[in-house]
């Protein structure tokens, strides 16, 4: 029986070690892109696997010395854990409400988002409108109350420039560059570049690449 | 005239960016009162003259009215930034705290009271979705699970891992940092590295 347990918790912490590194190559991705990011629905799980780790801890938390040390680790683990979570959340909440607008007119953005954070872009961008408006525009005529004309709405700079690591061959790719100049560059793997980010757009979605 | 009060409204903001000043809500009735007055030249002169047929006849009563317009614009783009402005670090307040720090509400508008109880509670909803993490706690990344903090104002007694902790002034505890993180934020306890 014991056996049985001990072997349990490995098998969770070697599962929890897989997910939390896809969870944090989203991250760094998320936190390097001028762009949203589709959501990694890898955060519900980790937050079950936490609690289910913080139950273990709890269990033995006064069996001996050895025990409280490796739950000392474990927790510091966790803690770790949880700030990629919370930061990944985070950043991608700043981005929602800088690109609130945008998302709210162009529905592809919808499925980018999970559920919860599609009713904070609403609620949020129903909220800031409604403020602006009542507290700057609302003795102003009709013609100017409009707050979504087109120079008024943020949108993602994808010409931005990144960072980024091939993760595989791709082989040659056409750049476009300034003035329309087109360049040819041989992607292989675990060369880095720094490209405008429409460039490796398609090739980050389809995680062939990865941000730095 | 002519988005010269706009213009302070946007500098005013610029200056102090690091605090929460006052509310200006007199140069903001300035400006709002100034839109009027725009808007209502405008409709006058396009009324004396009809602009859409004869614009080369009177260049000056178009330019006029060009000029009209453009300054309507710049006043609401100068009072939307201005407000703007404000909201951003209206927002940092509720994330950092979970409210506006009581030293601040003076200088807040009714309206922008009201906005951070309901961008509170908008993020309160959404962090209910994740009971095992506090979003709002620092984004700086962990480096210890415990840390030694010092009490500056007695704030009773916690719940820890460990049962209650008493936290009265000047003492010193090793405590576990997500137990206290709200805490320090607020003031009550210093992190001593």
């Amino acid at each position: 029986m014991e056996n049985y347990n001990e072997n349990n918790i490995f098998n969770d912490e070697q599962e929890e070690i897989s997910d939390v590194h896809m969870l944090m190559k989203s991250w760094i991705n998320e936190r390097c892109s001028p762009d949203i990011l589709p959501y990694n629905n890898l955060v519900n799980d980790l937050l079950e696997q936490l609690e289910v780790q913080s139950e273990i801890i709890d269990s033995n938390k006064n069996e001996n010395v050895n025990a409280a040390f490796q739950n000392m680790l474990c927790q510091q683990e966790m803690d770790r854990v949880k700030f990629i979570l919370k930061n990944y959340l985070r950043t991608r909440l700043n981005k929602i409400e800088k690109y609130a607008n945008y998302i709210y007119q162009n529905p592809t953005y919808y499925e980018r988002l999970s559920d919860k954070e599609i009713t904070y872009c609403e609620q949020y961008k129903e909220l800031v409108d409604s403020h602006l408006l009542k507290s700057s525009l609302e003795t102003a005529p009709a013609f100017l109350q409009n707050l979504n004309e087109n120079n008024m709405i943020v949108k993602p700079t994808l010409d931005e420039p990144v960072f980024c690591r091939v993760k595989e061959d791709i082989g040659e790719v056409q750049i476009q560059g300034r003035q329309g100049i087109s360049i040819t560059i041989n992607m292989k793997k675990n060369n880095v570049f720094m490209l405008r980010y429409k460039a490796i757009e398609s090739f980050l979605e389809e995680g062939r690449v990865e941000l730095l | 005239m002519y988005a010269d009060q706009g213009a302070k409204l946007v500098k005013e903001a610029k200056k102090t960016q690091d605090i929460l000043p006052e509310y200006n809500i007199e140069l903001v009735r300035d400006v709002q009162r100034e839109i009027r007055t725009l808007h209502h030249n405008t409709t006058v002169l396009l009324r004396q003259y009809d602009i859409r047929n004869s614009s080369q006849e009177n260049p000056g009563a178009s330019a006029s009215i060009i000029l009209h317009h453009q300054s309507l614009k710049r006043n609401k783009r100068c009072l939307l930034a201005y407000h703007y402005h404000r909201l951003k670090k209206i927002e940092e307040f509720c994330w950092e705290l979970g409210h506006i720090p009581q030293e601040l509400l003076p200088n807040l508008s009714s309206q922008e009271t009201d906005f951070s109880t309901e961008y509170q509670s908008i993020i309160n909803d959404y962090s209910s979705n994740f009971t095992g993490i506090d979003l709002s706690s620092s984004l700086e990344p962990p480096k210890d699970p415990y840390i030694e903090i010092r009490v500056l104002k007695d704030c009773g007694e916690i719940y820890t891992e460990n049962g209650l902790v008493t936290l009265s002034k000047n003492s010193q505890h090793y405590l576990r940092r997500t137990d206290v993180e709200h805490l320090i934020n607020e003031g009550y306890l210093k992190h001593i590295k």
